[in-house]
């Protein structure tokens, strides 16, 4: 009975120290790949790209890789590792972009961010191929496909700052998401100095992206699927799509875990189930979308 | 003072390429409405992003309002001068209203979104270019040449002295094309200067109290179209024969055939 938990020490435990940290950080990760994928849509005009096209997730990957090699098993050298990594994936993707000479800047964005991740998921691989089979091999596999399990109230203090400053930046200039969805000379036309406020603004929504999946390890698909989900279900304007991507990307997680932790007696890896969701909602929607609709 | 003064401008994409606008001067005054006009490749569209200040000239100096285009603050630009682009790539379903508020940017602080105010501008706008019955429409659903009047109402809710157009009218059929030759003229009644580009000569001779002949980056002809639009400057021009005559108070020009 619900009422015997307040004196049941152990379901007291159980619910304050493992279930709620991790509820907790299931809606805080689902906000931020939600909104940050949205963004990414946005600023890119493109429906099809999330953080995880630009180096992003799989600079992650390899920096959370090589931090359970070279350093002692400590969770706050995984997470440096991979924020690092991922920033380093974005600004790899963004320069090598700059010195294509050729298509327009989308398109060279996304095949820099292509290379990028291939570059940084055969790192990952070597990684695996040399990390010890026992101990380093398991662990990198598991974060690899993503998992809330280890959630507590510390990992969840550890991403708070980064992620709800980057949420917040999101929301205020939200409305300005609009203008920066235009060709640049246009949005320019309109006011705005493109190139430096999408940089600004693509920094957030990485940095945020970044410090969840240093925690969660990469949670595929929830970045790309919940925009499409927001603007079809709320709006294409950003100042409401923007919250309603957060809001459904935190209802899309949670959900997800709770599969995860509840569909088998052990725990299904929660990137499985986001991937296998997401990739189900995407086709979905993609069959479903008429000509001339948008996406 | 003049409204736009170019002196002597010159602009190229990198250093090591032919420039694509040489030594261009020439003046625009407050209220009047100049077309350009020139083959493709010719810099119209260089000359444009000049004015908009979105690229900067190599030499000579080039003045909007008495001021470098690329020097002023982004709003104030945004509030001096607006864009209507050629072909705009549409790649979310925002409402037609939510689209023209977007020109409203310039007026509001970044953070803050429009308001009562702004929603009444926009509906105005939509008005003047005759669409307001399109406003809960997606942009994506909406025919070229609604398209193009959707463009040209955000210009008009952004409030500007000034206006660029490039090639406002390609890709329409008769009516539409009418349709944004009255909706230039109405601008110019209430004083807005404007600058389109444009490859149809009787359009720029229908609208435009100047003109402008760009050929290979060198500014060829530049004052009425009376002066301007005559065969042997377009023959010159792209390089291929015209046929220049008045029919019913109009100017007709068409290509020959060789």
């Amino acid at each position: 009975m619900p009422w015997d938990l307040a004196s049941d020490p152990l379901a007291r435990t159980i619910i304050l120290q493992l279930r709620l940290p991790r509820i907790l950080l299931a809606l805080l990760a689902g906000a931020v790949l939600g909104a940050a994928g949205f963004v990414f849509q946005m600023l890119f005009a493109n429906p099809l790209v999330e953080p995880g096209f630009l180096g992003v997730s799989q600079g992650a990957a390899f920096g959370a890789a090589l931090a359970i090699l070279l350093f002692p098993p400590v969770q706050a050298f995984i997470q440096m590792s991979s924020i690092l990594f991922a920033l380093a994936g974005l600004a790899a993707s963004y320069l090598l972009a700059r010195s294509f000479h050729f298509g327009g800047w989308i398109l060279r964005l996304i095949l820099a961010g292509i290379a990028v991740s291939a570059l940084f998921s055969s790192g990952v691989g070597l990684l695996k191929y040399v990390a010890d089979p026992l101990s380093q091999l398991p662990e990198i596999t598991f974060w690899l496909l993503g998992s809330l399990a280890g959630s507590s109230w510390q990992r969840l203090a550890s991403v708070l700052p980064v992620s709800l400053i980057s949420l917040a930046m999101l929301l205020i200039f939200r409305w300005r998401l609009n203008i920066l969805s235009l060709q640049d000379r246009t949005a320019f036309s309109l006011g705005t100095r493109p190139v430096a406020e999408k940089l600004l603004l693509l920094f957030a929504a990485t940095a945020s992206t970044a410090s969840i999946i240093s925690v969660s390890g990469l949670i595929g698909w929830a970045g790309l699927i919940v925009p499409h989900l927001s603007r079809k279900l709320v709006s294409s304007e950003s100042r409401y799509a923007l919250p309603g991507s957060m809001l459904l990307g935190s209802i899309y997680l949670l959900v997800s875990d709770t599969l995860a932790r509840t569909l088998l007696t052990g725990e299904i890896p929660l990137g499985i189930i986001t991937s296998a969701l997401g990739a189900m909602l995407f086709i979905v929607i993609l069959t479903r979308a008429r000509a001339g609709e948008g996406l | 003072m003049k409204q736009i003064q170019l002196t002597n401008i010159s602009y190229r994409y990198q250093k090591n390429l032919e420039p694509v606008l040489k030594h261009v001067s020439l003046a625009v005054d407050a209220g009047s409405t100049a077309a350009v006009l020139g083959p493709n490749g010719a810099g119209k569209s260089t000359l444009l992003d000049l004015l908009l200040g979105w690229k900067v000239p190599e030499s000579g100096e080039l003045t909007v309002f008495g001021r470098r285009p690329h020097e002023m603050g982004r709003k104030e630009s945004g509030r001096l001068m607006s864009l209507v682009p050629q072909d705009e790539q549409m790649s979310f379903s925002f409402s037609v209203r939510d689209y023209v508020l977007f020109g409203r940017s310039p007026h509001l602080p970044s953070m803050r979104p429009p308001g009562p105010e702004d929603i009444m501008i926009a509906r105005t706008a939509l008005k003047r270019v005759g669409i307001h019955h399109l406003e809960d429409r997606f942009i994506t659903r909406l025919s070229g040449g609604e398209r193009q009047l959707v463009k040209i109402a955000r210009s008009i809710a952004q409030r500007t002295e000034l206006l660029l157009l490039d090639e406002p009218t390609s890709d329409l059929d008769p009516a539409n094309t009418h349709r944004i030759i009255t909706i230039m003229r109405e601008l110019k009644r209430t004083g807005v200067t404007q600058v389109f580009t444009t490859h149809d000569p009787m359009l720029a001779s229908e609208i435009a109290s100047h003109i402008l002949l760009l050929k290979e980056g060198h500014l060829q002809s530049w004052g009425t179209p009376e002066e301007t639009l005559t065969e042997e400057r377009l023959e010159d021009t792209y390089q291929t024969p015209f046929s220049v005559f008045s029919w019913q108070g109009k100017r007709v020009i068409i290509r020959k055939h060789q």
